[in-house]
């Protein structure tokens, strides 16, 4: 299972010589042309730094859950899961056009929630799954209308080209509009505060999983994603103020909640938040040392944080327990994941010769470098450091020391391919650490120069000379012990802040679920009563309102015809339907009913035959006939009028009825206003004869020049016919009593 | 007598009428199975053999048109048109046909309906579709709607026995033939506004001022309503869930398959072409529609436990982001397109599974009742789960593509905030596609009986999730196609 | 003349649309009539009206003499009753079917509730 990840690893290394010198590498391969999408893959510095952490903390992940899910019947699922994964991670820092980088970017929220639900019989983890998917969900889906946007103002999709028009973009009105979207997707994929609850929630997942996407990758996917856009949209006040802003925030936040938690992956989850939180505000802050800092805590914190989710899983597997508070003094039984989780928690701590110190110092260099901002951001970043050693210290050392509680039992050390994973992780921060050379010249800083664009020089190293930031790093180391060792009375202190964080975050998720489902509610219980009345209430309402708003907001003025003055006998036939319209609804029988519904069809056929329509006026006539037969015959067989509406219905559909009415009367009146020359009629009256040998127009439109339409209402009314045969006739065979 | 008398049909119309003809032809042919054979076994047998035959051969004679340099060519004494848009869309009528006859059987039968009853209406239905994309007047569209709602409302009616059957057939048609009266009111008073039905005409007309007069401006918007009907939007979109839950499974796969696309085709085609240089006036009604059908079918269907009634509501959805295509320009018009396509194939494989599930005769109702299906039928919930996230527009499947395409072209136009819109109302859609997906895969307890799959349902199947999928990954050829045929209504 | 018919036309959608909200199932058909009268009124009014000459070819001549009514509303209308008689035929047999298995004439009981 490990071979695919590691063999994608030494693919990569073949290019580190390429990227190490700053160059970027390119493939095309077109994909929607006439769009100008292509799947163009790109590999320069970050993304070589990016891929390579993926890759390779993937094969140690795909190693440890052989182990942890060794017992698991569906273990072969979760490595197709988790190799998916993998592959649309790469592709989001492997791709140089937006919208190939947007589908491996959802692609990536939807393979983790798979590994998130997968423990699915748990209503909890389907739930904190659907979650995850929806919050990162609905980002992405911003983020797209953002990158289109900027692809719209930048005139390209791919990433390489839209650098060059950098200043283009910045001054573009749609700036913000674009830059606003795109930070909606990088924060919650990067689980920044506000939108950072899914995360912790996301723990559910088998340890595998959190450990490779809530600590080592997916979450980073926002990270990377800003850093690629520093060229492009950064260095402006929005960029600077909303990043350094929010990622400061969560910085802190993420910290001082995590502090108090007891669970292993809770405390893990909200440091993370805290991490992402430190990395987003430093591409923010956008000083060549911020970037540096950020670079190196990026490698320092996936080395480090996988590993303790690896060792807190492991505790979980062996022991059973997931509570900091229900162990103690593991050291003895699992002595191998002892040393790995020593060493991950001090470079967690940011304790030399550990990586972590390295970036620590960098991190505290670049905060006391803001100038008027140095002071808040040097408290923000200290607080920070000491609360990681507290939390590193609590996780990663607490457990295996001290008194062992006794009802832990016996317990074993975990199968090597358990502990092996997290001491290479430990092991590594520890070479890093002591050797950064080995990492700064072939991949963090061709990594900063993807960011910046361009390359600056590098001093890395665990002595520095005596410095203020190593002032500042020995006080938050003796902080951070003196938090440790009165860990209790601070959780008692931090308890009403988790109250405040909540509800501003989950609860905010719940309530919008709430609401969202209540206006859902609301609008069915509006538009679909189920009343077939309400419905062609609504259908005329809106139709009349549509026209109505349609003929206001454009059309001109008309005036009344009169140019056709009315003879008697015309009155005495408008007279005569407009009676026996009224009667109709004022009926109480059905025969009264039928009857008048008879005398407004004759007339109706009058009207036909006094304006030049004899045909019309033969076809009404003998239709009219036929439908008064039908109705007389049916409606034996029909119950007769009764009376079900109240008075106030009855008046409120009057009112309406009667508005419609004069709508349409206004209608044809302007109809009727209206000259024109009816020139495809009168085209078709002067070639009746010649070209059809017939004298009434009428027959021949609709025998010759409009045969198809005449076959078409055959077939409709014969179609009608086989329906009145079929509703008649045939039964389904089984008739149900209601 | 001495001067030839041209005929109206020219021997070169045929062609271009094939797959009308080769429907026609089907359901002559499964009229005179009813007849000739009396053992029902025989004439299920040529039912299916002679509807799959007319698909075919509707397929073969639309691709057999003469499309020349693209331009549109008028037949039959102007009525019709043919061209690249048409058959584009007859191709998808014919598989959506071929596709009915495989994949509807079981619930034909299972709804108590003789197969060569319901395939012979059917049949009279698909050629109103074949009629819809080609309708070149006001005359023809409203019959080729007439033509395909008759023998829906008889199919919606005869065949049920249940008491929520005939409330949906009687909705159905009543609201039905209201909607063909305000098509027909709109024609009237485009007709008194131009003096003309004729699409060309009416073009020409229309971009020289026509417009203005209110007339034409009303009709256009009585026509949009009428329209908007048969597609399902809001506000005309109430009868969708009842009449969706209340219809025989069988007609309900027709009705969001076929019907929608067919009223999607007749209002590309109408909106697009003649009436392009008024759409700017009725913007802020298409504006409304389209995001209220958004917002209204999504959030109708989170709340749905019935699964007919869950793809109704969202059916009302997909009308919306298909109809915000028309609010762009060219390229939108072509996302409206393809989006139609591509939901219409997602619809189709949608309900071709759902008809498969269920036991004599039962159907699966509710999303519970799909609990545990994977574990027991692993394969047709891969292919259920595949038409479910191109619904929900998750890649790499089309429907994302579809709505890429959508969205696109409302930002290229400058509609950003109904591009957000459409955004954030498909999380719900996610949401609400997905609870059948975690029903499917992740929860254990229940145990749906399947239906026992012919081979040719395996094939019809397999071949409407590659075909999705394939929208998906390697959208460039039938976007190009698109964009040609979109060419053609202009 | 015009005025009085745009009036009809007013009327009549009126009181079909007033018929059809009715709750009995009976009085629904009965407006739906009323309607198809009013849109095909409504239909040949937009041509315009002439009164009293057909659209005929008299004898002898190649054209109808103008003015004549006009001809293409009246196809449309021809099609259009044509049509709503089928209409009319088939919902009459819907009503009554419907009204044979449920019984129930109040169409506010044709309704299942949300959800």
């Amino acid at each position: 299972m490990a071979l695919m990840p590691i063999s994608i690893v030494l693919l990569l290394s073949n290019f580190l010589s390429s990227t190490a010198s700053g160059q970027m590498l390119q493939l095309s391969i077109p994909w929607v042309p006439s769009l100008e999408i292509e799947i163009s893959l790109v590999m320069d510095g970050l993304s070589m730094l990016f891929a390579l952490l993926i890759s390779g903390i993937g094969a140690l992940i795909a190693i440890y859950a052989g182990g942890y899910l060794a017992d698991h019947p569906q273990l072969n699922r979760f490595n197709l899961y988790l190799l998916s994964f993998m592959l649309a991670m790469l592709g989001v820092v492997l791709t140089d056009n937006l919208i190939t980088l947007f589908i491996f970017w959802e692609l990536t929220s939807i393979t983790s929630y798979f590994l998130i639900g997968f423990d699915h019989e748990k209503e909890e983890a389907r739930k904190a799954a659907l979650q995850a998917l929806l919050v990162t969900g609905l980002g992405g889906l911003a983020m797209l209308a953002g990158l289109l946007i900027l692809g719209e103002i930048g005139g390209t999709l791919e990433i390489s080209e839209l650098v060059a028009n950098g200043v283009l973009i910045r001054r573009s009105p749609l700036y913000v509009p674009a830059l606003l979207l795109i930070l909606a997707g990088a924060f919650t994929k990067s689980a920044q505060f506000p939108f950072h609850f899914w995360l912790p929630n996301a723990m559910a997942a088998p340890t595998p999983a959190s450990a490779y996407l809530h600590a080592a990758t997916m979450v980073k996917a926002g990270v990377y994603l800003l850093a690629r856009m520093n060229p492009i949209l950064g260095g402006t006040t929005w960029w600077f103020a909303l990043l350094s802003l929010f990622g400061g925030t969560t910085m802190l936040v993420g910290a001082l909640v995590g502090i108090r938690q007891t669970v292993f992956k809770r405390i893990l989850a909200f440091s993370t938040v805290s991490g992402l939180g430190t990395l987003v505000m430093l591409i923010g802050l956008g000083t060549d040392q911020a970037v540096q800092a950020a670079m190196l805590f990026l490698v320092a914190h996936a080395l480090y944080k996988g590993a303790l989710f690896l060792v807190a899983g492991i505790v979980d597997h062996q022991t059973g327990k997931k509570d900091i508070l229900q162990v103690g003094g593991l050291a003895g039984a699992l002595p191998m994941t002892a040393m790995a989780a020593g060493l991950a928690a001090l470079s967690m701590g940011g304790i030399p010769p550990l990586f972590g110190f390295i970036a620590k110092e960098a991190l505290y260099e670049s905060a006391l470098h803001m100038g008027y901002f140095a002071i808040p951001a040097v408290v923000a970043v200290v607080t920070t450091g000491i609360l990681y050693l507290g939390m590193g210290l609590l996780v990663g050392v607490g457990p295996f020391l001290g008194a062992r509680p006794s009802e832990l039992g016996r317990v074993r050390e975990a199968h090597w391919s358990m502990w092996m994973p997290p001491l290479v992780l430990a092991g590594t921060s520890l070479l890093f650490g002591v050797r950064s050379g080995l990492i700064e010249h072939t991949l963090l800083s061709p990594a900063m120069k993807s960011i910046v664009g361009y390359r600056f020089p590098t001093h890395l190293g665990l002595w520095h000379g005596f410095s203020f930031a190593l002032v500042l790093s020995l006080f938050s180391m003796a902080m951070g012990v003196y938090v440790y060792l009165r860990i209790e009375d601070i959780r008692r202190a931090f308890r009403p802040f988790d109250e405040i964080v909540h509800e501003f975050t989950g609860a905010n998720y719940d309530r919008c679920m709430t609401n969202l489902m209540a206006f859902a509610r609301w609008q069915t219980d509006l538009l679909q009563s189920g009343y077939l009345k309400n419905y062609l209430l609504i259908i005329f309402a809106s139709t009349i309102s549509l026209t109505t708003y349609t003929l206001v907001s454009r059309a001109g003025s008309f005036s009344l015809p009169f140019d056709l003055p009315p003879v008697l006998h015309e009155v005495i036939l408008v007279a005569v339907i407009l009676a026996a319209t009224v009667s109709a609804v004022f009926q109480k029988s059905r025969l009264g009913a039928i009857a008048t519904l008879g005398i407004v069809g004759y007339g109706v056929a009058l009207i036909f035959a006094t304006f030049g329509a004899p045909d019309l006026a033969m076809t009404q006539l003998l239709i009219e006939t036929l439908t008064v037969i039908l109705f007389v015959l049916v409606l034996y067989s029909l119950p007769g009028f009764t009376r079900l509406s109240s008075k106030g219905h009855r008046f409120r559909d009057a009112v309406i009825s009667i508005m419609f009415g004069a709508l349409m009367t206004t209608l044809v009146i302007a109809a009727l206003d209206v000259q024109f020359s009816p020139s495809i009629s009168a085209e078709m009256a002067r070639k009746s004869y010649p070209e059809a040998h017939g004298r009434n127009v009428v027959n021949v439109i609709l025998v010759d020049f409009r045969g198809i339409d005449t076959m078409g209402e055959i077939t409709v009314l014969s179609l009608a016919a086989l329906g009145v045969f079929a509703l008649m006739k045939l039964r389904p065979e089984k008739e149900e009593e209601v | 007598m001495g001067t030839p008398i041209p005929l109206p049909i020219m021997p070169g119309d045929l062609t271009a009428i094939g797959p009308l003809l080769a429907v026609v032809i089907a359901a002559a042919g499964f009229l005179a199975v009813d007849m000739a054979f009396t053992r029902e076994e025989l004439k299920n047998r040529w039912t299916f053999i002679i509807g799959i035959i007319g698909a075919a051969l509707a397929a073969v004679t639309a691709l057999m048109l003469d499309i020349g340099t693209g331009e549109s060519r008028l037949i039959l004494g102007e009525a019709l048109y043919a061209d690249l848009y048409t058959v584009f869309f007859d191709l998808l009528f014919a598989l959506l046909m071929g596709a009915s006859l495989v994949l509807s059987w079981t619930a034909v039968e299972r709804a108590r309906m003789k197969p060569v009853e319901f395939y012979s209406l059917a049949a009279f239905s698909f050629a109103g579709m074949f009629l819809t994309s080609r309708a070149a007047d006001l005359l023809s569209l409203f019959l080729a709607i007439e033509l395909l709602s008759m023998p829906l409302y008889v199919l919606a009616g005869f065949a049920t026995t249940s008491k929520t059957g005939r409330e949906a057939a009687l909705k159905y048609f009543v609201l039905g033939s209201v909607a063909s009266a305000i098509l027909l009111f709109g024609i009237a008073l485009m007709y008194g506004g131009t003096g003309s039905i004729d699409y060309v005409e009416l073009g020409a007309q229309v971009s020289s001022g026509g417009r203005d007069s209110p007339l034409v401006l009303a009709g256009l918007a009585l026509i949009l309503a009428g329209l908007a009907f048969k597609v399902g939007a809001v506000p005309f979109h109430m009868w969708t869930p009842d009449v969706y839950e209340g219809s025989p499974t069988a007609v309900t796969a027709l009705m969001a398959t076929g019907v929608k696309a067919a009223g999607l085709a007749a209002a590309i085609r109408f909106l697009a072409g003649p009436m392009a240089a008024a759409l700017s006036y009725v913007s802020v009604m298409l504006w409304w529609i389209v995001a209220l059908s958004m917002v209204v079918g999504n959030a109708g269907a989170m709340l749905q436990s019935n699964v007919k009634r869950l793809l109704a509501y969202s059916s009302i959805a997909h009308a919306g982001y298909i109809l915000m295509g028309l609010l762009g320009d060219s390229l939108g018009t072509a996302a409206a397109v393809y989006y139609t396509a591509v939901y219409v194939l997602s619809v189709a494989g949608a309900f071709g599974v759902v008809q498969y599930f269920g036991d004599g005769d039962r159907e699966l109702e509710t999303v519970d009742d799909f609990n545990g299906a994977a574990k027991r039928h692993p394969w047709i919930s891969l292919l259920f789960t595949i038409f479910l996230l191109s619904l929900a527009g998750i890649p790499p499947t089309g429907g994302f593509v579809a709505k890429f395409f959508v969205f696109g072209s409302a930002i290229q136009t400058g509609h950003i905030g109904l591009a957000l819109l459409g955004v954030l109302t498909s999380v719900i859609g996610i949401y609400y596609y997905l609870r059948l997906v975690i029903a499917m895969w992740m929860k254990d307890e229940g145990r749906p009986v399947l239906a026992e799959l012919s081979p040719t349902s395996w094939v019809v199947l397999g071949l409407l999730a590659a075909s999705v999928l394939a929208l998906g990954c390697m959208p460039g050829w039938l976007w190009l196609i698109v964009q040609s045929a979109v060419v053609s209504l202009v | 003349m015009n005025l009085l018919l745009a009036i009809v036309i007013g009327a009549l959608y009126s009181a079909g649309f007033y018929l059809i909200l009715r709750r009995s199932i009976v009085k629904l058909i009965i407006g739906l009539s009323f309607l198809s009268h009013a849109s095909n009124l409504l239909v040949f009014a937009a041509g315009g009206l002439t009164r009293g000459r057909a659209p005929l070819v008299p004898p002898g001549s190649l054209a109808p003499v103008p003015p004549y009514a006009d001809p293409l509303p009246q196809a449309l209308v021809l099609t259009a009753i044509v049509i709503s008689f089928g209409v009319t035929a088939f919902a009459l047999a819907l009503v009554n079917r419907t009204y044979q298995t449920t019984g129930q004439e109040d169409i506010d009981e044709l309704r299942r509730t949300e959800c």
